[in-house]
């Protein structure tokens, strides 16, 4: 009796273990499908996408560096997209605070603004910003690009936290003040641990938008200095002439350190995720 | 009242942190390679001038290699030993016409402007940005006579030329001899007399278990295009004009609906089953494994026949290549290197560097290394080519063959046209449009501009 009891409760789980294979394999499928195809030849990519490769050679990845700077332009990345996440969490922490809880003048006025800047089109920017650029000597540095992927991420990223921010109950504040600490303590020590959630949200966001961005990359910069992974992965697609087993082989390459750094930091990322819902 | 200042000094403390993430870029930025003006003006101060260049054949481009010696051959010569060259690399003929546009309309152009497949000279020319090139050919009459008259007027805008034509683009079909054996037929020595002569080739192929065409759909349906511009360019004078007029406005003509028709039926017939979707390289693939037994292209396919990386080894021994069906050939001048210098001794030097890309030597060089086909009426082609790419030699004796030219939608359509055929294409394949409907949303799309 125990054991069919048991057998139905086996029967009735496995749609979930369904369920979480399928999102694995949607998830992680993509990866093993680039990192296989790294080691195909062309005709092997063109004939058959999903047969596996008829031998492990690492000619395509001395192909990924030989055709572009792919190590410098990773460096790069890291570099511009690591500083613009930061920019954009640490300036929305604050402005979105302010106005999910205050009131203040010219606060929609401030808020219009922040959405028409979401309406504008990257082609509709570009010349003012070329101009701007070359008059202000920003012009093909990391620091021109930073400011544009802050300028760009902070308008989304805004309404998630003012949004964030407007979930989580003004008693918390009120009781921190009864307590005796200042505005800055509570923003602090009180909100901050809370909206963690959020601002991993807006990091992540800002993480990949930035990570893939291209168009600026190509119209803002004009040597290796400031060049990023998206263009460095435009040197294997020449016309009538793409090498996809390179391009694989410079995406696994490109990707994997951010997918290892990913699993080395997810407790991290998990924890910081679930301690505001705990503490809160 | 506390609580606003404590906004206040927030709201600080957030544009400081804003300056601070700037600075630290700032630093890393800054400690990189001179900007480009100093790089210049360092030069300029000392004997060499500098001319920027916007290379996009780099990475896997098919003329990488070609450019790269002629960037560094023409600093070997009398004109060229001062020059020095400031590259900035953009891959990709896509991402490099984003850029020149947006440096067009900034006025910011490089020394040497070169051309990137899209027709930008007349916006170039209207910019006023690009130097007029016609006293240099004026004062060089035996450099001007090496172009013909058509590639000349391409890249004339009222009556002044700003670009040096550095190429012609051609196309005709390369077979599969083994196939062709396999299905017992017996390929003609330049062209099929007749398109109903070529399709009961391809119902032999059929017959055969062999499919005939290579077509696709992906990425602007470079070979369908290619397909079409030969149904309509070889459909009388009428169909032959068309295809030779730019920007066309209307497409529901007795030829084009006829062409479109049998587009659509050799899109359902007589192509693999991936063609709806799919790209070029996946048919070149399927070219290379013995799979189709024709294909349209150009000669900078040769050397990828001759790969054996992406064909099997001894396949370049396989192909044959003929004209078009009733001796068509697609044949469009290209738009040309153009100068976007302002200082005389850069146009100079410039103009220095276009001669040296078009001379006799480095076009036949351009054809050996990246199949570029020679811009010059009339070029000598050594007898040793017969030899060493014996497929080259055929594509250049068999130009002269041509009974009908004609240019080709991606060179001689409007962007929304061109846009609108690729999408429509699988819709016509599938049969949820007619060939009427087809050339009606085509004429839609072009009276749109």
């Amino acid at each position: 009796m125990r054991t069919d009891s048991k057998f139905v409760r086996r029967v009735l789980g496995a749609p979930k273990y369904l369920f979480l294979l399928f999102f694995v394999l949607i998830s992680v499928g993509p990866m093993v499908w680039a990192f296989l195809s790294s080691f195909k030849t062309y005709a092997e990519i063109n004939s058959s996408a999903l047969s596996l490769p008829g031998s492990f050679n690492l000619k395509n990845y001395a192909d990924a560096f030989r055709y572009a700077p792919i190590g410098k332009y990773f460096l790069n990345s890291i570099e511009i997209v690591g500083l613009s996440v930061a920019v954009t969490v640490c300036f929305v922490a604050m402005c979105a605070y302010v106005t999910a809880r205050f009131r203040f003048a010219l606060k929609p006025l401030l808020i219009l603004l922040i959405s028409a800047s979401l309406m504008l089109p990257a082609q509709a920017i570009s010349q003012p910003l070329f101009a701007i650029f070359k008059e202000l000597h920003l012009y093909d540095t990391k620091l021109g690009l930073i400011i544009v992927y802050s300028a760009m991420g902070i308008p989304m990223s805004f309404f998630v936290m003012t949004s964030y921010y407007q979930t989580i109950s003004t008693a918390l504040e009120e009781s921190a003040y009864i307590d005796g600490a200042t505005f800055l303590q509570t923003f602090v020590y009180i909100i901050l641990p809370l909206a963690k959630p959020g601002l991993v949200t807006i990091a992540m966001l800002q993480f990949i938008n930035t990570w893939n961005e291209f168009y600026f990359a190509l119209m803002l910069t004009s040597g290796d200095t400031a060049r990023t992974v998206p263009i460095a992965l435009n040197y294997y697609m020449g016309t009538f002439a793409n090498n996809y087993s390179a391009l694989f082989a410079a995406v696994v390459v490109t990707v994997l350190p951010t997918i290892l750094v990913f699993i080395l930091l997810q407790r991290q990322v998990m924890e910081s995720l679930t301690a505001g819902a705990v503490k809160g | 009242m506390k609580r606003k200042m404590i906004c206040s000094m927030l709201v600080m403390s957030m544009t400081a942190a804003l300056a601070a993430g700037c600075g630290s870029g700032a630093d890393t930025g800054g400690a990189a390679e001179p900007s480009q003006e100093t790089a210049e003006s360092a030069a300029d101060s000392g004997d060499k001038v500098v001319l920027d260049v916007i290379n996009y054949h780099v990475g896997t481009d098919y003329a990488a290699e070609y450019y790269e010696y002629l960037f560094s051959a023409f600093q070997e010569t009398e004109e060229g030993k001062n020059v020095e060259f400031h590259f900035e690399e953009i891959p990709t003929t896509d991402a490099f016409n984003q850029k020149i546009k947006l440096l067009i309309s900034s006025g910011d152009l490089p020394d040497i402007v070169l051309n990137g497949g899209n027709n930008i000279t007349a916006m170039a020319a209207e910019s006023g940005k690009v130097a007029d090139l016609t006293p240099y050919f004026d004062a060089d009459p035996e450099w001007k006579s090496t172009f013909d008259e058509a590639s000349l007027a391409f890249n004339t805008v009222d009556g002044k030329i700003y670009g040096v034509p550095v190429s012609k683009e051609i196309s005709y079909i390369y077979y599969n001899k083994t196939l062709f054996e396999e299905a017992g037929l017996e390929a003609p020595e330049t062209a099929y007399e007749t398109w109903e002569d070529f399709f009961a080739a391809c119902d032999t192929l059929l017959e055969h278990g062999i499919t005939p065409v290579s077509m696709d759909t992906g990425d602007l349906g470079w070979l369908s295009n290619l397909w079409y511009s030969a149904l309509i360019g070889t459909e009388g004078e009428t169909g032959n004009e068309f295809m030779n007029t730019m920007y066309p406005t209307d497409y529901n003509t007795p030829e084009v609906e006829a062409a479109t028709e049998t587009l659509q039926t050799m899109l359902s017939t007589y192509t693999t089953a991936d063609a709806i979707g799919g790209k070029y390289d996946t048919m070149a693939t399927h070219f290379f494994n013995g799979e189709v037994a024709m294909l349209p292209n150009g000669p900078w396919m040769i050397p990828d026949i001759g790969n054996t990386e992406k064909a099997p080894e001894g396949f370049y021994d396989q192909v044959g290549i003929m004209l078009l069906p009733e001796y068509g050939m697609e044949m469009v001048p290209t738009p040309g290197d153009m100068v976007g210098a302002t200082e005389p001794e850069k146009i100079e030097a410039a103009v220095a560097f276009l001669k040296f890309e078009t001379s006799a030597e480095n076009q036949l060089k351009g054809l050996e290394m990246a199949g570029l086909q020679p811009v010059a009426a009339e070029i000598d082609i050594p007898a040793s080519l017969t030899e060493s790419d014996p497929l080259m030699a055929d594509v250049l004796e068999i130009q002269s063959k041509a009974r009908w030219t004609y240019g080709q939608n991606q060179a001689y359509w409007y962007q929304n046209v061109i846009d609108t055929f690729s999408v429509q294409l699988p819709e016509l394949a599938y049969g949820n449009i007619d060939a009427q409907q087809f050339c009606t949303l085509l004429s839609e799309a072009a009276q749109k501009n």
